[in-house]
């Protein structure tokens, strides 16, 4: 030890900045030189292009369509009761509210462990490398509402929604991409002052505010008593559609307000503690990690697990379910009913689905996205509604099939239940179909008074319902045992060159059902009057989505221990 | 508060464990400079968890540990100046090479003589041929090496080791005890977990038995044999 007789007590801190030291001895050892990085730089370029080309094309076409479509909407008269412009704002509100929730549970003021373990322990003030490494962060975030925006405005545009040409266009995005970095900032600063968590909940309620809002908004246009229009004009998410309009000083005042922001806010990332820092980085590291294997269903996991096990709420409630031999649930369904293995998997499987809120948060968002597309002026297009439904269809089979995915992400466990495979996943299907054919019959019930079917039709939309929800289950299934992507053979050879068919097949699998068992409920709403023929097509569709989806033949080595 | 500057940790009635859930104590102790305290017990007795606790790592259960006359405060620079902590796990920068590292702790830690204290603890350490090695091609025990060689290389006051000879051959088991006994002699007072009743007896002057969520404090001699008996 150098000098083990420090002064006591001396609080100042030693003058040295770590990141300076990381930086030169990194440059030393970086493989990649500058023209490596040029080409890295050029590749990512065109593929954003290309991904970007393939978006405008097909926002082109969809709103072509619905120019051309005007006024056929499928929804009753007097159901589209809430402007365009009102439903974007809420819309686009919601997910900057998902954005902040997501940077909140990642940081954004995050260090890895590395970083953690020998930057954080040094006497050295912070406050330089926070700052540099939140820099980092906003230049990220920045990127991502850049890009977000581009098909949006794009669209918007293409759509006739909204004015401004290619710069209108891009002073959107630079607005999107600003009100990123000024979300970054406000968690930034919760950070700061220790709210990390608390801030988090609040964010999750404004966003339910703002269901909340829109339901109120719908309630008064419908009963003709007013309307929260001006509400949603003064939201923020207006804000990029209004630069977009050639507003252009909104950029302007937000990058202002941005760089002020950040220049107050660096002197105080000092305050952050610790273990705020290490526990983000890690949560930071995960989904990264997972973002990087695409990996899509540990990326969930890693956002949905950060920061929400180390509450002292939740230690408490562990010690008293712990003191009390379990939960509530585990009395409602006792151990000693079970008689063999199919009623012990049907009760493990009914636990996990009445413990994880995320089922029911699953169901409900599944529920309501539909269901908010009719009420606005657009969203009984059967084009938008059909897409809603699609997209309402897949959040609820994946949340329904919650306990399959945690099945199957642990092999092992499955593995001490003597129960062949293919018998495991009837029960997961049937486990979850308990949640999805409810859910398709009110959907297909509350979809069916919108769109005006008739009292004799019903029945035969409610069995259409049924079989979307039966699909539905089978595809939950499916996707929540998804074999691991085989980096070995992600390209397919062919003649003229390399395609990326496995891919896409690895990433649409699981969804796939999904879309297909949407068809049903889609149909019943489109086809007037209903053919009674197409339930019986329906049925043999469910069928045979339950026979793919349950089988284990493909699904062998992925999941072959036994 | 306590602000006697002799006493470098004053814990009372700490009870270590998860929430509400007690893993051991209840433990009264007073560190002072120069007196090294040894702590053993079975796996799983919570000796991990009551050193975090009392270096202020993990909230306590009930009870308080105070170090320089203060709850544990990570924005306090005396708070890192005077504490060395090395617990099981590690994390390296994979740029970084064995020598880098170290320059970034001396560096950190305003160290005098930064390359020459480097090289010292490389050459005690046994580290040189590694000196520029990136840390994925170091072997575990090395890894060890390199991050027991951090937390003496800097001063401190306290210093806080978790099973410091795991990994380690017996020959630099043996090195480091004694190493750890000229510090304590300079002054350091250090709190360290070990299965080792060798090592235990050269470096402690006390010894804290956790057995069965029980704290208790008893002498080297029987501190060993407590090891030699799990």
């Amino acid at each position: 030890m150098s000098d083990p007789t420090i002064a006591l007590f001396d609080n100042t801190p030693i003058e040295f900045d770590p990141w300076k030291k990381n930086h030169v001895a990194e440059k030393k050892v970086r493989r990649e030189n500058f023209w490596e990085r040029l080409s890295d730089a050029y590749i990512s370029l065109l593929a954003a292009g290309i991904v970007f080309a393939y978006t405008a094309g097909l926002s082109h076409a969809f709103s072509a369509s619905l120019k051309e479509n005007i006024g056929g909407g499928l929804v009753r008269e007097g159901f589209g009761v809430l402007s365009g412009e009102a439903a974007a704002s809420a819309v686009v509100m919601v997910g900057m509210l998902a954005v902040l929730s997501l940077v909140c549970r990642l940081g954004p003021v995050a260090v890895d462990s590395a970083q953690g373990f020998w930057w954080l322990t040094l006497p050295v003030r912070r406050s330089p490398f926070l700052a540099r490494l939140l820099r980092q962060r906003l230049v990220t975030t920045a990127l991502y509402g850049a890009f977000l925006w581009l098909p949006i405005g794009y669209g918007t545009t293409l759509g006739g929604i909204s004015s401004g040409g290619l710069v209108g266009v891009l002073l959107g995005s630079a607005s999107l991409a600003l009100l990123f970095v000024l979300i970054s900032l406000l968690a930034a600063l919760a950070q700061t002052r220790g709210w990390s968590k608390g801030f988090s909940t609040t964010v999750n309620y404004a966003m339910l505010g703002v269901v909340l809002a829109y339901t109120l908004d719908v309630f008064l246009l419908l009963t003709q008593t007013g309307t929260l229009a001006r509400f949603w004009a003064l939201l923020p998410s207006m804000l990029p559609a209004a630069a977009q309009n050639g507003n252009w000083w909104i950029p302007l005042i937000l990058a202002l307000i941005a760089v002020s922001a950040f220049q107050i806010l660096r002197n105080h990332l000092e305050l952050i503690d610790s273990k705020e820092l290490v526990s983000r980085g890690a949560a930071s590291a995960h989904a990264g990690a997972a973002l990087a294997l695409l990996d899509d269903k540990s990326l969930a996991t890693a956002i949905e697990q950060a920061g929400t096990n180390d509450s002292r709420r939740a230690q408490r409630k562990r010690e008293h379910i712990r003191k009390r031999g379990g939960d509530v649930f585990s009395r409602l369904i006792p151990f000693h009913w079970v008689r063999g293995p199919y009623s012990a998997l049907v009760r493990a499987e009914l636990l996990v689905l009445l413990r994880a809120p995320r089922v029911w948060r699953g169901l409900v968002t599944g529920f309501g996205i539909p269901l908010a597309g009719v009420f606005a002026a657009q969203g009984g297009h059967p084009l938008v509604l059909g897409a809603l439904i699609i997209i309402g269809c897949c959040v609820a089979a994946r949340a329904a099939a919650t306990a399959a995915a945690q099945a199957a992400d642990v092999p092992s466990v499955e593995a001490i239940i003597p129960l062949g495979r293919s018998a495991m996943r009837q029960v997961h299907t049937l486990i979850a179909a308990a949640l999805t054919i409810p859910w398709g019959i009110s959907l297909a019930a509350t979809l069916g008074w919108a769109v005006e079917t008739t009292a004799a039709e019903m029945p035969l939309l409610l069995s259409l319902g049924a079989l979307t929800g039966l699909g539905l289950a089978a595809g939950g299934v499916r996707l929540a045992y998804r074999p691991e992507l085989d980096w070995g053979s992600v390209l397919l050879l062919t003649a003229l060159g390399q395609a990326t068919g496995p891919l896409i097949q690895h990433f649409t699998h699981g969804y796939d059902v999904m879309v297909v068992a949407s068809v049903a409920l889609l149909a019943g709403l489109l086809l007037n009057p209903i053919p009674p023929p197409l339930v019986a097509v329906a049925g043999i569709v469910a069928v045979v989505l339950w026979a793919v989806s349950t089988s284990t033949s493909a699904n062998s080595k992925a999941h072959g221990i036994r | 508060m306590d602000t006697d500057h002799r006493q470098l940790l004053k814990a009372t009635d700490l009870v270590a464990g998860y929430g509400h859930q007690d893993i051991c104590g209840p433990l009264d102790l007073v560190v002072e400079p120069g007196q090294a305290i040894g702590i053993v017990g079975f796996n799983a007795a919570g000796k991990s968890t009551l050193l975090r606790t009392l270096v202020g790592y993990q909230e306590p259960v009930s009870g308080a540990s105070v170090i320089l006359g203060s709850f544990y405060d990570d924005s306090s620079y005396v708070y890192r100046k005077a504490v060395s902590v090395v617990f099981d796990e590690d994390a390296f920068f994979p740029s970084l090479s064995v020598e880098e590292h170290l320059q970034l702790i001396a560096g950190g830690h305003g160290v005098a003589n930064p390359q020459e204290a480097v090289e010292a603890e490389l050459e005690f350490f046994n580290l040189e041929e590694a000196r520029t090695e990136l840390p994925q091609r170091l072997s575990s025990g090395q890894r060890r090496r390199l991050l027991l060689a951090a937390a003496l290389l800097r001063p401190c006051q306290l210093l806080v080791l978790d099973e410091p000879e795991q990994r380690l051959d017996p020959t630099m088991r043996f090195l480091l005890a004694n190493r750890l006994r000229e510090c304590v002699k300079a002054g350091v007072a250090l709190l360290v977990i070990t299965h080792d009743p060798e090592f235990l007896q050269i470096v402690a002057d006390s010894v804290l038995v956790i057995a069965d969520g029980n704290i208790s404090s008893v002498s080297v001699t029987e501190g060993a044999a407590a090891i030699a008996n799990e």
